[in-house]
Order: C-alpha cells, then structure tokens, then sequence
C-alpha cells in the first residue's frame, strides 16, 4: 500500500495534484489550510481531506507547522505540492523532518515500484536529469497533470490543533505593481536578440508583433545589459519558457541558454544576417539579412 | 549586525557544450560564483555596511571552491572574511546535503545574526537550500525577499509572492533568500581586488563537523542535453526576400495580399 498526500495554497490547484497522484499511489489524502467550504470544494474530487482550519490572524506560513506534522503523521512516499513561493519553504521544513528528498519544476513523474522516476532540468532546460527516490516530495508547476473531475465526496476530518504565531510577523500587505506579462498565453511572440543594434528598431519589432496580435520579448542580453526590455520578458535559463504557435527571432544568434526557452513553439522563424548563426540549424524558416533593413517592410507587409 | 553570505560555485553555462550523444561538458570554461548569489553578496555587505557590523561569507563545494580567484572574487563584493568547506565528496552534492554542511559550518561558529542565500543555484535552482538551512538551524526563514532594512534584533523584509508584497517584521537570528531583482551586485574593484588577497579565509575541514549523515534514498543519473526538435531549416537569402514574406505569411495567418 503506497501512500500519497497532496497540498496547495489555493483550492484550485487541487485537481491537477488530485489527478497526477491518483495514478502514483493507493492511498490519497489531502491536506487543506482554508475554510470548511475549501475542504468541501477539495473532498468533491472523491479525496480525504484533513482541514486545518486557517488562523486569518496569522501568516499562511504559521501554518506550516501544523502541514508537516500531518504529514509526517501519515508518513506517505510521496507528497506532491503546487509550487508557490510559500510553499518551496514548506518543502524544505518537510524535508529536513522527514529526510526524503525533494524534486523541484520536475517535468516528468512515474512511479517505479517501489519508489519513483523524476525528471528535473538544470541550467534552466540547458540540460536535464533523471533521478528515483523511494520516498519522494515533488514541487510541481501547473500542466504537469490531467485534472481530476469531481465525483463522490471524500471524507474530511478536521485537525483541532491551533496554528501558533512565529517568529516572522506581517506588518503590511501590498498588491503587486510592476509590470508582469503572460507570454505563455501568446500564439505568436517575437523575439528581439542582440542582432538588433539600437532601441529605435525595439520600438519597430513592438510593431511587428502589435501587427501579428503577439507578444514582444527578448534574449538575456537585451534585457539585463542594455536594459531594453524588462526582465520579465527574457526568455530562456532563468527567464520565461513559452510555447507558442510561432516563435519570429530578430537578430537572435541561437544559443541553446535562449533557445530552451523557445523549443517548444510549433514553428520558429529566424532573420540574421550572420548565414553561420546556430538558429538558422534549429529553425523552421530563415531569412539571412541584415533585420534593421527588412524590419520595417516586413511591419508593412503583415500589418 | 553580524551577516553571513552563503554561495555556490558553478560552472558558467555559457561554456557549455553538447556531444552528439546529448551528453554535456563545460570545455576548459572556469568556474565562477552562482549569479543568483551575488545578490546575498551584496545584500550581507549593503546590511553590514548600513549597520556597522561585519559581512562573512560561506562556500560549500568540492575543491574547485578552494581556487583563490573564486575566493577573492567573494571576499571582493564587501566581505570581511571567509569560510570554505571543501571536498572532493561535496562536488556537486545535493540541495539537501548541502544544507546540512552549511547548518553545521554555521552552528560550528554561532557568531551570526542573519545568514542570506540566493534565490537558487545557476545550476540545479531547486530553491531548497536556505529554507532546509534554516529548518537545519531551527531558525525562521523568509524567501522571495525583495528588500531588507535593518531593525532592533531584527529586520524587516519585504517579501514578494506570486500576488503581492507582504512586509514582515523578522526575528533574528534568521535565514533569508533574497531575490535577483533586490539589489545589482557591485562590480569589484581592482583596489577590491588587490584588498581581498589580504582577507582571512577559513578553511574548515568537513570531518570535523558534526554533519547529519543518511542518504535521503536519492539516485541521480548523469545530465544531458534535452532532445532536440527536428526543425524544416528552409533558409532564405536577403534577396529571396518576397518569397521568404510569402512563407511567413501562412506560418502567421495572414492572407497572401
């Protein structure tokens, strides 16, 4: 009998965690920080459910304390968690409790009686590997899984213990204010690299993807050297990884630290005039030229 | 205030190569301080700085970490001295372990108030080792940090989560891991430089401390380059222009004109 628990932050983040563990273990639990109705839109997915009623007054990670001793009270091989901020610490407190090791971002999981098969990536996607642990804890994004459907509701047993004020306090609380784009939502995104020499032409490939309804982004360099673009627009090791229908690079060299972040697009386009460019190897349709001459037509032509 | 700086030497991505058999070396490329961890560098010296207090810093690694560019690259961004663990058992060794050496190259010395991590290592970015440090250590812990401003027997944070910013008030001492976007890491000197040569490195041997041993049932294979997608590459010349045009119209959509 192999053992599973589950925990996200938010409710909504349950079905997917419901549906990857379903699969990797006989025993399911879910552990939910929130109210009576959380644990009653979590049960709804045929899964016990132990609540641990959440304190407002106090932090979410006062909590915490009270998560791993559930879990480690149920001593399960596997506990897979949505991975926010918060609870990558939950991870390590659990970690260090219990000693099982934790996969963070991996991207994939099977189970690999007794035991399980991990995939995680390193540098960013420039490289990747597998590992297997007997006993595992998984930080997880989303779309790693299919979603479970509500069915039967589970049972839930709620845990009387009160949560205990720490030692880290909150003296206020702000929404976030800069800006934060969603590239993984764009069917087409272009890309500016190094290729283009001055920021007047950023402001014509800003056009370029206006006209095609995309999304602007950027190699590292362009966002973190010359300040062109803000961080959150880089795509590649550290920065964001897309999968758009198409990927237009302009004046993008191709190395593999910014093309990890665009491989899975469906096609990729290139413009440089270096013919010896690594891209024009890993593109689907290239142009060799010079991409301040053929920018503005090509704005023209897709206007 | 008494501020610790914990970092990771990797090997520069920038150097890395891919064989034909998808396994990856990094050439002759040197090793060099994980980016994320110049944050904590410069988090610990700017909070010294601020403070009158001292900033150390701490490494963990196999003995590429002993290389006296690498130490003085650290002692260089504001640090008044330095402690290594290094051993040929510790090359590449886990989120997990490697919390566990720190912990306790951190108890063997108990002379700090707060002890800053980076965000993630260039390398693994598990994002596990200062949240296990700090469970190791028994002390609180905030991630995401954004920014840090001294106090009374403690410091406030501002702690940036995927919706907002929460401003906490924590107890020292404590374990932070500071994001990239806090602070730009300062570029030595070449008097910093010349000055980080003069600086005291502890080298502290990993039989002497009291490490929690144990395997955590973890079997890593070795790394490789993804596999990857097989592209059309139909290249166009500049002069080709219209035709390439035409192509990238249906790629995108839009409707011959």
């Amino acid at each position: 009998m192999t053992k599973a628990v589950v925990f996200a932050e938010t409710p909504d983040a349950y079905a997917e965690l419901i549906g990857g563990a379903r699969d990797l273990a006989d025993e399911l639990t879910a552990i939910v920080v929130g109210s009576e109705q959380d644990a009653a839109t979590v049960a709804a997915y045929g899964v016990a459910v132990r609540l641990i009623p959440r304190d407002d007054s106090l932090l979410l990670d006062d909590h915490w304390p009270l998560v791993v001793d559930q879990i480690t009270e149920l001593a399960p091989e596997l506990v897979l968690l949505a991975a926010t901020l918060r609870v990558r610490a939950l991870a390590g407190q659990l970690a260090v409790r219990t000693g099982h090791p934790v996969a963070s971002d991996v991207t994939s999981l099977t189970g690999q009686g007794p035991g399980y098969a991990f995939r995680t990536v390193r540098y960013g996607g420039a490289t990747q590997q597998d590992g297997t642990a007997a006993a595992l804890i998984v930080l997880t994004g989303s779309g790693m899984f299919t979603p479970a459907e509500p069915s039967s509701d589970g049972p839930v047993s709620v845990i009387a213990a009160a949560a205990q004020s720490g030692l880290v306090k909150l003296l206020s609380r702000t929404p976030r204010s800069e800006e934060t784009v969603d590239l993984s939502a764009a069917e087409i995104v272009v890309g500016v690299g190094r290729g283009i020499s001055s920021e007047q032409h950023v402001q014509t490939a800003h056009a370029l993807a206006r006209a095609l309804n995309g999304e602007v982004a950027c190699t590292r360099p362009v966002a973190e050297g010359l300040g062109w673009m803000p961080k959150s627009r880089y795509l590649g090791v550290t920065g964001a990884v897309i999968t758009p229908k198409t990927y237009l690079a302009l004046g993008v060299s191709g190395q593999v630290q910014h093309m990890v972040g665009v491989n899975g697009a469906e096609t990729i386009v290139a413009i440089n005039k270096d013919s010896k460019a690594p891209i024009f190897e890993r593109c689907d349709l290239g142009l060799v030229a010079d991409i301040e001459q053929v920018l503005p037509s090509l704005v023209e032509e897709l206007g | 205030m008494r501020v610790l700086a914990c970092y990771k030497v990797v090997r520069d991505d920038a150097d890395l190569v891919v064989a034909d058999d998808r396994s990856v070396s990094f050439g002759r490329g040197a090793a060099q301080i994980s980016d994320y961890d110049l944050h904590a560098l410069e988090a610990a010296a700017q909070l010294a700085s601020a403070t009158d207090g001292v900033a150390h810093c701490l490494t963990v690694g196999g003995d590429e970490v002993k290389d006296s560019k690498l130490r003085k690259s650290a002692l260089s961004r504001g640090m008044d001295a330095g402690m290594v663990v290094a051993d040929a058992s510790l090359a590449d060794t886990d989120a997990q372990h490697t919390a566990r050496v720190l912990a306790a190259a951190i108890q063997s010395v108990d002379d700090f108030d707060l002890v800053i991590c980076g965000e993630g290592s260039a390398d693994r970015y598990s994002q596990q080792v200062g949240t296990q440090l700090a469970a190791n250590l028994g002390l609180p812990f905030v991630n995401g940090v954004t920014r840090i401003e001294a106090g009374e027997g403690s410091v406030v944070v501002d702690r940036t989560n995927e919706a907002e910013v929460e401003t906490l008030q924590v107890s020292l001492p404590a374990v932070l891991s500071v994001t990239a976007g806090m602070n730009s890491p300062r570029i030595p000197s070449m008097k910093d430089i010349l000055g980080a040569g003069k600086k005291t490195v502890t080298e502290i041997n990993i039989a002497d401390l009291p490490v929690k041993t144990g395997g955590n049932g973890l079997a890593v294979q070795p790394e490789l380059a993804p596999e990857a997608a097989e592209r059309a590459t139909e290249i166009y010349q500049a002069a080709d222009l219209a035709a390439f045009v035409s192509k990238l119209r249906e790629v995108v959509g839009k409707d011959v004109k």
